[in-house]
């Protein structure tokens, strides 16, 4: 388990967020907050959320896959089922499944959730409380960072 | 891509934007284009509140009540 060479680990190196194309935000119902948008106010939503803008306020967002781009910057908690963090949080996080830190990454604030990754390089600061129930392991999630970590624990 | 309001989304406040922004969900607040962009206003969203952009482009059919629109309205099918 320890000998693993690093390239088996390539897909932990991955701190671009999958940004999909526009007939794929169509197809998979995915809204996108784009980088030039500004939003002060409360948001909620029953549908994956990509972040590249900035949000202020609060984010409801249960039961669907949060993504804060690079560009992305969040003043407001946040829940939702995954959440991706690339860019800038000021709030605390709350993911029912599991949450992730890319090296981009610069969050203040609380994180609640099942499971964690945090890449290196990745800032944060506050607490981190993994005191949920965890979801069973055959409900899919979208992270490949989830799905690569499954895969090396069953190799080895 | 332009930003995208989808139709499960709840916003309440005010919204800027320099890009093409669809709405197809639901929106009470103001929302201001700060650029040269078109605000498209699906048949499907509830607005309420005030657009104004240089264009807004307002799919036939939608319910506009309670809310206000300026720049340049276009109505489309």
């Amino acid at each position: 388990m320890f000998n693993k060479k690093k390239e088996e680990y390539s897909e932990y190196e991955r701190s671009e967020p999958a940004v999909p194309s526009a007939p794929d935000v169509r197809r998979r119902k995915t809204s996108v907050i784009g980088p030039t948008l500004k939003f002060k106010g409360e948001l909620s939503a029953n549908e994956d959320l990509i972040i590249e803008g900035e949000i202020e306020g609060t984010i409801a967002h249960q039961d669907k896959n949060l993504t804060v781009g690079k560009e992305g910057r969040v003043r407001a908690d946040i829940n939702a089922r995954t959440v991706e963090i690339y860019g800038q949080v000021d709030g605390d996080i709350r993911g029912e499944d599991i949450v992730k830190l890319a090296k981009s990454a610069d969050v203040k604030g609380n994180i609640h959730c099942a499971r964690i990754v945090m890449e290196d390089g990745a800032r944060f600061s506050g607490n981190i409380d993994m005191g949920q129930k965890m979801k069973p392991a055959s409900k899919p999630t979208s992270l490949p960072i989830a799905e690569s970590a499954k895969q090396a624990e069953s190799a080895g | 891509m332009p930003s995208i309001i989808g139709s499960t989304v709840v916003m309440k406040g005010e919204l800027i934007v320099g890009e093409d922004l669809e709405i197809e969900g639901t929106f009470d607040g103001t929302i201001t284009g700060e650029s040269q962009d078109t605000v498209t206003v699906r048949r499907i969203a509830r607005l309420s509140g005030k657009v104004s952009a240089t264009v807004v482009r307002v799919e036939d059919g939608t319910n506009l009540e309670n809310t206000v629109l300026s720049g340049c309205i276009r109505l489309a099918e």
